[in-house]
This record gives structure tokens, sequence and C-alpha cells, in this order.
């Protein structure tokens, strides 16, 4: 009877201790996820097509347009990557760690409902979504395979000075393919703000800031404690404050985007009480578009985060290289 | 001695001889930028008119006519309006809020909330609000009324309304005068050829709303005709030039 206890007791210290290891492997997979930026379609989206071969006269050239009644505007597309990722579980230690090939696709659509004079301003509220599917390439960490949701609203205000304000909420969400279960979902309220301005003829610098609250739940391990900290659903909630300075320079028909991301978060709930992550990515990326709906790109990003305040170490570098394509059409 | 100093002499002779002399002085605006050749007419009752060549900082009073050479234009200050005189184009200031297009074309530009009073040879109206217009005459004797951004109303004698918005082409025709159709026109390539807007060294102070309103028309953009819009010879006809696939 004491054999089977014991080995009872054995199979869950062993169980648990492995499952808890999955758990976190899965925690950081959650925590080094991309998620795609509610705003990312919607600025993609404001490409000028006119074309500045006509001669110059004192008036100008007067060629009319259609314009859409409430300017109300839809978008959808496509996007596929297929990428090395140096440390796909962002595990603390060696910038190389279970390196996999990763292929995501992401489809997306959303909706610009109006254009609105407000103020000094003009006003456009958004709302979209997403569902990104997540594939290892490497069968030992397959099982970590995990498909993406997302939703987003917000309200966007954009000044004549090149300076654009932006206030919503978004929603995400991660689920296991192999276990369909939910890991991990939050609500992010967010403000921030943008300024965009040329360089010069074939440059434009994008200057982004912004702060928000992620109102996570995860799964958690019941009962593990940290002193007088005790783990919680709600663990990985986090007060963000992010700003990033991209460059989008024309060269030839290449759109190259150098970008460099720094991130401070700071945690408030549960064993991550106390806890602080600073971050860091610089990423290139050349896009080559082949047709209006449809183009290639390449890229290449290196991540790096420091972690504070917490026994177990979040540290983690990592990098991704690889290619991707893109379908996107506009209503 | 510098060439603007002498000129600003020159301008304050004219000033005070006038006065000393008993002829009427009437309020005046500055030239800012003058680019080619600009020309000042002003009628001298029973004298022949005086013809005066204008410069960078020349006084210019008002109902002077002011005539532009091919290739020239030119640049005056009235208060805070901002007033642009494009190639081969006559126009008079009448008061600093009043404007007479002869021919041609010309750019007011003002950020606050003002009444103008726009006339040609057959037609005029005012418009009430801020904005920075191009007016351009049309050969029946009225005038687009083109705002490259702007907010207000426009109002003919006739009593026509029309609700201004940037990029929207109004066309003013006929005494008394009545709006006839309004067009959306492409501001991006409006503001690249036009050479009232980008031929200057400055650009205007409203340039940051007119960016607004080339950004508001992009997201509202569903097509683009493949014609230019040209000239009004008569009350009935709008040329419109077609180009590419036909």
């Amino acid at each position: 009877m004491k054999k089977i206890a014991l080995h009872s007791l054995i199979s869950l210290i062993v169980a648990s201790v492995t499952f808890g290891q999955t758990q976190q492997q899965v925690r950081n997979r959650i925590e080094s996820a991309d998620r795609p930026e509610a705003s990312n379609p919607i600025l993609s989206s404001k490409k000028s097509s006119t074309t500045d071969n006509s001669n110059s006269s004192d008036s100008g050239a007067q060629r009319p347009v259609i314009l859409k009644k409430g300017g109300i505007s839809t978008y959808f597309g496509y996007d596929s990557k297929y990428f090395y990722r140096s440390n796909p579980l962002a595990t603390d230690g060696k910038l190389k760690q279970q390196a996999t090939g990763m292929w995501t696709n992401t489809f997306y659509a959303g909706s610009g409902l109006g254009v609105f004079d407000y103020s000094d301003s003009v006003v456009t509220p958004y709302i979209g979504g997403s569902w990104t599917t997540n594939e290892y390439v490497e069968s030992e960490i397959d099982g970590f395979n995990y498909n993406s949701t997302g939703a987003y609203a917000l309200l966007l205000f954009q000044y004549g000075n090149g300076w654009s304000a932006r206030a919503g909420i978004s929603y995400a969400n991660d689920r296991s393919t192999e276990k369909d279960t939910e890991d991990y979902k939050e609500f992010h309220p967010n403000i921030g703000i943008m300024k965009s301005y040329s360089i010069n003829d074939s440059a434009t610098a994008i200057f982004d800031a912004t702060i928000g609250r992620h109102l996570s739940e995860s799964f958690v391990i019941e009962g593990l404690t940290s002193g007088t900290k005790t783990a919680s659903e709600k663990e990985l909630s986090n007060t963000e404050y992010a700003a990033s300075y991209a460059v989008n320079y024309n060269w030839n028909d290449l759109l190259i985007t150098p970008k460099y991301r720094i991130s401070y978060k700071d945690y408030d709930k549960g064993l991550n009480d106390g806890r602080s992550d600073l971050s860091h990515d610089i990423s290139l990326k050349a896009a080559y578009q082949i047709t209006e709906a449809f183009k290639l790109s390449v890229f290449y990003s290196y991540s790096s985060r420091s972690s504070d305040g917490t026994s177990i170490s979040y540290d983690y570098k990592s990098f991704d290289t690889g290619a991707g394509l893109g379908l996107s059409a506009r209503f | 001695m510098n060439f603007f100093s002498l000129n600003y002499l020159y301008n304050a002779a004219i000033f005070i001889a006038a006065f000393f002399l008993g002829i009427p002085v009437y309020a005046s605006f500055n030239a800012t930028t003058v680019q080619g050749k600009i020309e000042s007419i002003r009628d001298a009752k029973d004298q022949s008119p005086i013809v005066k060549e204008i410069k960078n900082d020349d006084l210019i009073q008002f109902h002077d006519l002011i005539c532009s050479a091919k290739g020239s234009r030119a640049e005056f200050r009235l208060d805070s309006t901002v007033l642009r005189i494009g190639s081969l184009s006559v126009l008079s200031v009448v008061d600093e809020n009043s404007f007479f297009l002869h021919s041609g074309s010309m750019l007011i530009s003002f950020l606050e909330k003002t009444e103008i009073h726009i006339s040609t040879t057959d037609s005029k109206a005012t418009f009430t609000g801020s904005g920075t217009i191009l007016v351009e005459s049309t050969k029946n004797g009225g005038f687009k009324f083109i705002p490259f951004e702007g907010r207000g109303i426009l109002k003919t004698d006739n009593n026509d309304i029309h609700e201004v918005k940037g990029g929207r082409l109004v066309l003013v025709l006929g005494d008394p005068s009545q709006l006839g159709d309004a067009y959306d026109v492409d501001l991006m390539l409006l503001i690249k050829t036009c050479r009232l807007l980008n031929s200057y060294p400055e650009p205007l102070e409203t340039f940051g709303r007119i960016s607004l309103a080339v950004y508001s028309q992009e997201l509202k953009l569903k097509g683009k005709y493949n014609a230019l819009i040209g000239d009004a010879p008569t009350d009935k006809n709008l040329q419109i030039w077609a180009f590419g696939e036909k």
C-alpha cells in the first residue's frame, strides 16, 4: 500500500514537474508571442495612388474623383510568413535554443466607420479582427502550436501637423491547437500618439508611443507561492509603456523599413507582483509590392528582454529571419 | 544701404508727398514675394494711369490693378490674409476682405473665420469661413472656387448656398450669380501641380490643414476619372479633357 502510495506520489511529483515545465514553457511562448497591432493594417492601407507626372500650372490639374459617401471603408487580407526563430520558447540563456522554423498564417479584416471632422483633426473609428495559425516546424515543440484571435476597436485622431492620437481597446486570445485549450486571453485598453514626417523625397520617419494596460488571464499552476505571493490567473497582467521609431525608405521598387522598439512592462498580480521587463526589438524589413494587392517581403528581427523582480528569470533573447507574402484588398 | 531699405524710403516718400499734396491715401498692403514681372496700375483720374513695377516689400494700394506677366507670380500680405497672384493674371484688392479677379488665377489663404467677397467681370460670391482658396476665372465671366482646405459657406446674391469642403470645386457663374455644378477634385494632384501653392519659398501657414484635407480625401476616395476639368466658355458648358484609355 505504501509502495502504491509512494509510486503515486512520485508519479504525481514527476507529472506535476513535467506539467509545470511545459506550462512554464507555454507561458514563456505566450509572453514572446507577436500579436498583430491594430494600427498596422490601418496605417498600411493609407496609400496614395496619385500619379504625379502632370505638368504644373498656376491653377494646377483639376482631376475629378469619386468619393464614398460617409467615408466608410473596408479592408481584408492574408499574410503568410515562413521564418527561422532561434529561441521560440523564450528561454533564458543562449540566443539559440530549440531553434525552429515557424509558419504563420494570418487572416484579417477591418472597417473604417466613417471620416469625421472634429476641431483641428479628422477622426476615424476603426473596428477589426484577425485570426492566426502558428505552427512550429520542429516536431519536438510542435505540441506548442497555437491559434491566435485578435479584435480591436479604436478611434484615430489625425492632426494637420503630422501627429495622430489614438484610443482603443483590443482583445487577444491564444488557443492550443493540440489540446484545444485557451492558454491566454487579454483585453488591452490603450492610448497612443504617432508622428510621421518626411526625411527626404524617398524616406518617411514614424515615431510612435503608447501606454496600455494588459488585462490578462492565463492558466495557473494552483497553489504555487513565493514568499507572500500566490499564483494568480491574472499574473500576466501588466501596464506597458512602449515607443518605436521606424523609417520607411523607398528604394527602387522596394520599401525598406528599419525599426527599433523599446518597451517597459510593470507587472502587479500574483507571483509576478513587482516584476518589470525591459524589452528591445530591432528589425529590418524589405517589401516588394508586386501588384496593388500582392506583396513579398523578407525580414530580420532581434528581440531581447531583461526582467527583474521575480525569482524565476524571464530574460531571453531571440532572432527571427524569413520571408512572407501578403494579399490585401480595400473597398 | 541695401535695395530693400531704398524701397521702404521710396514708399514712405510717396505717402508723405501724397499727404502734403492732398491726394487721398488709400489703405495698402505689401508684396512679400515677387517672381518675374508684376506691375501695378493706378487710375490717376484725368491723367494717364500710373504704372509701376512691383518689387519685394513694395506697398500696393487698394483698388490698384495688379498684373502679372507670363511665368510671373507674387505673394501679398493683408494682415493675416495671404494673397497670391498667378501667371498672366489681373486682379485688384478692393478692401482687405474683397478681391476682384479680372482674369487668370489667385489664391487666398486665411486661418481665422472671415467674410471674403470674391468677384470677377460677371459674377460674385461671398465666402464666410476660413480656408485656402484657389480662384480661377473662366471665359464666361464667372470663376471656379476651389478650396484646398476650408470650412464655411459660399453664398451668392441669388441666395445659392454651398457648404465648402476641401477639394470640392464649385462654379460661380452669371449675374446675378448662381452656383453651378460642384466636383470633387484630386487634391494630391492639385497640390503637386498648382504653382500658386508650391512655387513659393515659404509654405502657407495653412499647410497643415491642407495635409489634413488630403488625408481626409484619401480615406474617402473611391475612384478617379481619366479626365481633367478645363474652362467654362459659357454658363452651360464646362470643358472636360479626357485622357488615358478610351
